[in-house]
């Protein structure tokens, strides 16, 4: 197994104690596609946080590739989530004032990765992405499918053990979600990259293999997918 | 290296007007710093070759008493005469005092061929030479035969000796006459004077027993000068004064008490405390010029905190990414020292150029007070490598004031960080 988790918890304290989740338990495979889906407060980013070592869990254990990732220092925590994780948040989070290919070389940058590998390698993922051409382009200049595709390539260029998407199409009109997850798709099949999708649209989530429900902090119903006949939306791809 | 000046350059042209009166601040600061300092020398090195200080040397003036003694009535005024010359190879002052030489004036006009000069005939010993540190370009200077036999040898200043001399050489006037009043003296040599614009007379030196004898001024010597050594604080020189003023006073039937007969002007305490109040100017401007600074530091520290603050979401890509905080630690610092650096640098160069100017333009032009000349400036610059340590702690104020927001930085936790707007 990949991703472990056993009874998980974690309490937000901010005045008022908010237990937001409940005791997860959840295993992910290595090359699985699997969306977490629930409404808003359910805890769904939380978790999406903690796997992504953004945050600490309270008690409980989470194991990554068989490493136990409890109470981190910031130093190591960045170090893993360097080599072992690629994010995808719904605002793309690019940098405002760094060129596509710039922000691509960044997580290799932290890696330190020398210039001309670098910049040879976000090349390289940006013409798979087929972004070739906005390689010196400002984010502010590019569309939202374009800036999501870069956010991709920034993800993949350090070959991580896992994909984390944060509502990866919540910004997106509904042609380019499409793209965007289909893209993902490809990932997941061609390159057997684990990749983790937290949504609340069912539409998204029907494109999945696997949809894990959250509901109040535990795990609700584990649902196969492969067919992506659940949501009534999915049969023709239309997912808003 | 390059990556990290291409970050800093990058978040500068984000923000071109805030670097830039921040800069300012910190420009300003290390330019006033400099200049105040320039100045400050140019004072002090003025004070210094005004005062021309000798180290070692003494002159005792005769005042005149400030009490009724003996039946004499105050604000009567006391001349030295030979008893009080020789009382300083005696016993205690024997111990101490290396040369002795009276020291009397007598003014007159000073005839060569076709040129008139005002003069001032200072009649003195040998001993004067060593006292005064004179230094002769050519002959020599009074000797004992010349004091011995009455001799009207005289010494005079380089300059006039040029003047003098007419384009010749001027140590072809050894051995010639001149005529200072009635009576002509001969050359016996040249000392090395400063330039006269002729408002003061020009100082030539004859044998004091001459001067004497021509002009009876037995009882009339307004001031000794002597050399001393083992003087060399404030104590000893004030027991050396009391001890000597008791003998005058007892010479001249003044109160023992009275403290108005002599005055000692002792160059090497003067030069002590001229140290003194140059240090303390000194610490002063530093102090002045270090606050100075401080506001720009604070002002890059203030900069720094909006920018971290600004930056937030930024760091907190960074971060998820897989920057350790001591990556972003390291890219706040370098673009605080970038910007202090680099603004600090401008600063110096203008700052050492103002000086260039104040030098060129100010520089030893004196200033007519009225009853003398005084040269308010002299070389106002300041040594390159203070100006390189004023730069460099600058760059350390640098670092520090990047240091707190810098840390602020590296903690925020990046899950926080990527929520802020």
């Amino acid at each position: 197994m990949l991703i472990e988790l056993k009874d998980l918890n974690k309490t937000y304290d901010n005045g008022q104690p908010l237990h937001v989740l409940k005791g997860i338990n959840l295993s992910i495979d290595r090359g699985e596609f699997v969306s977490i889906m629930g409404a808003s407060g359910s805890g769904k980013s939380t978790l999406l946080n903690i796997l992504g070592m953004l945050d600490n869990y309270d008690c409980g254990e989470y194991r990554l590739a068989g490493r136990l990732i409890k109470d981190l220092s910031e130093k190591t925590a960045a170090d893993y989530r360097n080599r072992m994780i690629g994010f995808i948040f719904q605002s793309y989070n690019l940098i405002g004032f760094k060129t596509a290919v710039e922000n691509v070389e960044l997580p290799l940058f932290y890696r330190g990765t020398g210039r001309k590998e670098r910049h040879r390698k976000a090349m390289e993922y940006l013409e798979r992405l087929g972004l070739k051409d906005w390689a010196a382009h400002y984010p502010n200049e590019m569309s939202g499918g374009q800036r999501q595709r870069v956010a991709i390539a920034r993800a993949l260029i350090t070959k991580p053990e896992i994909i984390l998407a944060d509502e990866p199409t919540g910004a997106l009109d509904s042609k380019t979600s499409v793209e965007i997850m289909s893209l993902l798709k490809e990932l997941n099949a061609s390159e057997n990259m684990t990749v983790i999708v937290v949504t609340h649209e069912s539409g998204v989530a029907n494109e999945t293999n696997k949809i894990i429900h959250i509901k109040d902090g535990v795990i609700g119903e584990i649902e196969d997918n492969s067919a992506h006949a659940s949501s009534p939306f999915g049969a023709d791809g239309v997912m808003k | 290296m390059r990556d990290i000046l291409e970050e800093i350059w990058s978040t500068i042209r984000q923000n071109k007007l805030r670097t830039a009166l921040t800069g300012f601040a910190v420009a300003w600061g290390i330019f006033m710093l400099i200049v105040m300092l320039g100045a400050g020398n140019g004072v002090l090195n003025a004070l210094n070759s005004n005062t021309g200080m000798l180290d070692n040397n003494m002159a005792i003036f005769s005042g005149s008493t400030s009490k009724a003694y003996a039946g004499y009535q105050k604000w009567r005024s006391i001349n030295f005469d030979t008893r009080d010359v020789d009382a300083l190879g005696e016993g205690y002052f024997a111990e101490r005092v290396d040369y002795v030489s009276p020291y009397i004036e007598q003014g007159d006009t000073l005839v060569f061929k076709d040129y008139f000069l005002p003069a001032r005939m200072c009649g003195v010993t040998p001993e004067f030479k060593d006292i005064d540190k004179i230094e002769l370009t050519a002959g020599r200077f009074i000797n004992v035969p010349d004091m011995d036999g009455l001799r009207k040898m005289i010494v005079i200043g380089s300059f006039e000796a040029e003047l003098l001399a007419g384009g010749n050489d001027a140590g072809s006037l050894i051995g010639q006459n001149v005529k200072i009043g009635p009576f002509s003296y001969k050359i016996a040599g040249i000392y090395k004077s400063e330039e006269n614009d002729y408002s003061d007379d020009a100082t030539v030196y004859v044998p004091y027993s001459t001067l004497n004898a021509i002009f009876a001024k037995g009882n009339d010597i307004s001031t000794i000068y002597i050399s001393f050594h083992d003087i060399d604080t404030e104590e000893e020189n004030d027991a050396f004064q009391d001890r000597y003023r008791s003998i005058v006073n007892n010479h001249h039937n003044a109160a023992p008490d009275d403290k108005g007969t002599i005055f000692v002007w002792n160059g090497t305490i003067i030069g002590m405390q001229m140290n003194k109040a140059v240090r303390i100017m000194n610490t002063a401007l530093w102090i002045l010029g270090i606050f100075t600074l401080l506001s720009g530091i604070v002002g890059v520290s203030n900069i720094m905190l909006i920018t971290v603050k600004e930056r937030t979401r930024e760091f907190g890509i960074r971060k998820s990414i897989g920057a350790r905080p001591g990556a972003i630690l390291k890219l706040i610092i370098a673009e605080s020292v970038a910007i202090t650096a680099f603004f600090g640098y401008i600063g110096m160069v203008c700052g050492l150029l103002v000086n260039h100017i104040m030098d060129v333009t100010m520089s030893d032009s004196p200033i007519d007070t009225g009853l003398m000349q005084v040269t308010m400036f002299v070389d106002p610059t300041v040594d390159i490598d203070v100006a390189i340590k004023a730069t460099l702690l600058l760059i350390i104020a640098g670092t520090l004031a990047g240091l707190i927001p810098a840390r602020k930085a590296a903690r925020i936790r990046p899950i926080e960080a990527l929520k802020a707007e």
